[in-house]
């Protein structure tokens, strides 16, 4: 038996976190690149939640693998 | 560790080639003096777009090594960085450059309602009051914020606060043409800068006994220097 550990399937939860930050840092971009009322609301009310949202998907995915003993 | 070598050279290297992309775009009639390295909001634009750049990198990186061999210490600590540190990163030089470009007239011309106000200020027939202070440079900078904004930090707070509901009502078109101020105009914006100028203490432009009424706003500036803008009827053809 070998002793590496066998690296868990990529999870749903990761997934979606990574392409709700993917999805946030791209509509913040409209902002960063010129600033109009338009881009600032993207960036106010679409933007931070998806980045908030990631945040959240991701914290759960870490907690769920402290509860289970493989985050090391 | 390892990650954090190879993020700071790259992030310095995207953050250096953004702000002299940005500087070069500028169209300024002054020349800049010698060694320029570009405004503090320019630096927060560009490291905004650089810590934007390289977490769209580190993600997809962390995606493309998620699906090749599942969760791994190090895609972990990718995905970190990519989704608990970087995006801090970019909000904050996002409000930053936001909060900084807003003031400017650009800024507040972007809504189709505003055109006519911008247009004036630069017509060099116009003499309405807020024409005459923008095109004599009366005020540097960011001239609607200037006079549109009452002094100290609650003064700013508070005209932040009035101009995301400006936003909220350009965007869902919650508004009737025309356009009014929302609330009576304060003199203390024209006395921040006017009240101690020779001109406004010559007895003979503001008499002594005509002060306290102005001082309380039960006179208004604009009563006898107006008008402020257009009129409504003008705007269309301005």
């Amino acid at each position: 038996m070998s002793d590496t550990p066998v690296p868990a399937p990529a999870s749903r939860l990761v997934r979606f976190s990574i392409g709700a930050a993917l999805l946030g840092i791209g509509t913040c971009m409209p902002l960063l690149i010129r600033e109009t009322p338009y881009t600032f609301v993207l960036f106010m009310f679409i933007a931070q939640p998806l980045l908030a949202v990631a945040f959240l998907l991701f914290t759960v995915k870490v907690f769920q693998d402290l509860r289970r003993g493989r985050l090391f | 560790m390892r990650i954090g070598r190879r993020l700071l050279p790259a992030l310095l290297f995207l953050s250096l080639s953004v702000t002299a992309a940005i500087a070069a775009g500028r169209d300024d009639v002054i020349p800049r003096p010698h060694g320029w390295i570009g405004t503090t909001e320019e630096w927060a634009r560009s490291l905004g777009i650089a810590f934007a750049i390289l977490d769209v990198l580190i993600l997809v990186a962390a995606y493309r090594s998620h699906r090749r061999t599942g969760e791994s210490p190090a895609s972990r600590q990718l995905l970190f960085v990519a989704i608990a540190v970087l995006p801090v990163g970019v909000v904050f030089f996002s409000y930053f450059h936001a909060l900084e470009a807003s003031k400017t007239v650009e800024s507040c011309g972007a809504c189709h309602v505003m055109t006519p106000f911008v247009n004036d200020l630069r017509n060099p027939k116009s003499d309405t009051l807020a024409a005459v202070h923008f095109k004599n440079r009366y005020i540097q900078e960011n001239h609607c914020y200037t006079c549109h904004s009452d002094y100290g930090m609650f003064g700013t707070v508070h005209a932040k606060w009035e101009g995301l509901g400006h936003i909220y009502r350009q965007t869902t078109g919650r508004f009737t043409m025309p356009i009014k101020i929302n609330n009576p105009y304060s003199n203390l914006r024209c006395l921040n800068c006017h009240a101690t100028s020779q001109k406004f203490l010559d007895p003979a432009k503001h008499p002594q006994e005509d002060l306290p009424a102005l001082f309380s706003g039960k006179t208004s500036c604009i009563d006898c220097h107006g008008p402020a803008h257009p009129a409504p009827e003008t705007r269309a053809s301005r």
